[in-house]
């Protein structure tokens, strides 16, 4: 019996892992059209974003057949729970994903308002926030899952400085405001996928731990 | 040397799976995965690899270029194992070279078009005036093909270092911009006093050069430009600071073909300059002082 749980669980493991990596490839992909005017990967984030939904599914309905069949308990329990809820949080992360392709296509159309500088260090800070949350899951490791979390601050402020900068644009010359709110989405957007890979990070931390970690009032989005 | 430490020693990360398990790792892959080979012996290769379309590559065999942990690998699967080399340096040398090769075109293109038309113009013997104007206008065309030549030769050729005084380099530099300066009532002023430094002269010419002649051609005139030196570890922390208002953009303006509207430069300057401070193992930035009331450029230099 124990045996048929760890197949089943290594295999729902297994699925949860691609998922994460097939999010991340989105959000790189994503990031490719915002940064460098990669405009013909627009569409491999919306069928990418087609597949994270079916895996989304799929393993939703492994983890509703594990806790039907092995009826599992403690940290097993505990670990089906951490990947049902946080399913909901990486396909999030994919349609935020779709979001930044899209707005990056708009903005690519156009001379931009200014360097993306910050877009640039948001993304790469999510994608080293993706893989190591992806490692705290194999690795079963609770301070890389809590470090993950404390990330999202490093995004926050980010999308805080952007946001005035873009505002000081807009007051400035009223003529860069259709371009500064795109670029407002775009921060926002990438501001919303740092705290759905935190969520992720606070539940890998209460299935290591099982210990719950005090979270700030949850946001809309 | 055994097998087993040649395996070990390969720069290149391998990963090695028996029956659809991993079954060892070199030092390479644990440090790219971030695993021993003992806790990653006998687990599916996606608990290792973390990875949708490496999983796929065993699965499918073949190569594929991706990004792991922010460099850039080429990940080829032969039978029994993954093959993953670092090829970021080779894709950062290349991009550098593509932007080059598109400014360099880009530059040597406007100034010979024109010089081109000019004679075209002066073969059908236009009025002396018109004939006049033709040629300074061309001579200025020349002058721009000349500064740009001059750019490439100090900034791409290889390093010939010697330790010398940074003031030797400035006393070079003083000597080469005196008319310009003069011209636009720029004082030089340096803040610093005994900087012993090691690398090549001329790069190190080049660099004070470029960034003077951007103070002095940027910030207000007639002003001064102050050069400070400050340690850090290893090298020494060089300021040029002018007395400019804030920039727009300070990360920017060190990429290639960012000349401003009233530059007479090649467009390359502050790219070369980054690219020789690089070669050193130095960094160069830009920002606004507000406590020196202007903007400070700063390149690291190796000490002696």
């Amino acid at each position: 019996m124990r045996e048929a749980l760890e197949r089943d669980l290594r295999t729902l493991r297994a699925d949860f892992i691609r998922m994460i990596s097939q999010v991340s490839e989105q959000l790189h992909l994503a990031g490719g059209v915002l940064l460098e005017g990669k405009i013909e990967a627009v569409t491999q984030v919306h069928e990418m974003d087609r597949l994270v939904d079916d895996l989304e599914v799929r393993i939703e309905s492994e983890c509703l057949r594990v806790i039907a069949l092995h009826q599992p308990v403690a940290r097993d329990l505990r670990l089906v729970a951490a990947i049902l809820k946080s399913l909901s949080d990486l396909e999030r992360v994919g349609d935020y994903a779709v979001h930044v392709a899209d707005d990056g296509r708009l903005l690519a159309a156009e001379p931009p308002l200014k360097r993306y500088v910050n877009f640039g260090l948001m993304l790469a800070r999510l994608k080293t926030m993706l893989e190591l949350a992806s490692r705290a899951f194999t690795e079963q490791d609770a301070v890389v899952a809590r470090t993950v979390a404390e990330m999202d601050s490093e995004i926050d402020d980010l999308y805080e400085q952007t946001q005035r900068e873009l505002v000081t644009y807009m007051l400035e010359d009223p003529r860069t405001i259709t371009k500064a709110l795109a670029l407002l989405r775009v921060g926002r957007s990438l501001q919303r996928i740092g705290d759905h890979i935190e969520n992720l990070a606070d539940r890998l931390g209460y299935w290591l731990t099982g210990a719950r970690v005090p979270n700030d009032p949850p946001e809309e989005g | 040397m055994s097998l087993n430490n040649a395996f070990q020693a390969l720069e290149l990360a391998v990963v090695l799976f028996e029956q659809g398990r991993v079954s060892g790792l070199n030092l390479a892959a644990e440090q790219l995965f971030g695993i021993s080979s003992e806790r990653a012996i006998q687990r599916l290769p996606i608990e290792i690899l973390r990875h949708h379309r490496l999983e796929r590559l065993i699965l499918e065999g073949g190569s594929l270029e991706l990004e792991l942990s922010g460099r850039t690998f080429v990940a080829k699967s032969v039978t029994g194992a993954l093959l993953l080399e670092d090829v970021t340096a080779a894709r950062q040398r290349e991009s550098e070279l593509r932007e080059v090769m598109a400014v360099l075109s880009h530059e040597f293109r406007t100034p010979v078009a024109a010089i081109k038309s000019l004679l075209e113009a002066l073969a059908l013997e236009p009025p002396p005036l018109t004939q006049a104007s033709f040629i300074q206008m061309g001579l200025l065309e020349v002058e721009r093909l000349v500064r740009l030549v001059e750019d490439l030769t100090v900034g791409f050729r290889p390093q010939a270092e010697r330790t010398l005084l940074l003031l030797e380099c400035l006393e070079r530099v003083q000597r080469l911009t005196n008319a310009e300066l003069g011209r636009r009532d720029v004082r030089l002023e340096l803040c610093f006093s005994d900087v012993l430094v090691r690398c090549d002269p001329d790069k190190l010419v080049q660099v004070l050069l470029n960034l003077i002649e951007n103070a002095a051609r940027h910030a207000p005139n007639p002003g001064r430009i102050r050069i400070f030196a400050t340690r850090s570890d290893a090298f020494w922390k060089i300021g040029v600071v002018d007395e400019g208002t804030v920039l727009p953009d300070y990360h920017g303006i060190f990429e290639a073909q960012r000349r401003s509207l009233q530059s007479r430069g090649s467009g390359m300057g502050l790219y070369i300059v980054r690219s020789i401070v690089r070669a050193w193992g130095g960094e160069v930035a830009g920002s606004y002082r507000a406590d020196l009331s202007g903007n400070e450029f700063l390149f690291f230099v190796p000490a002696a």
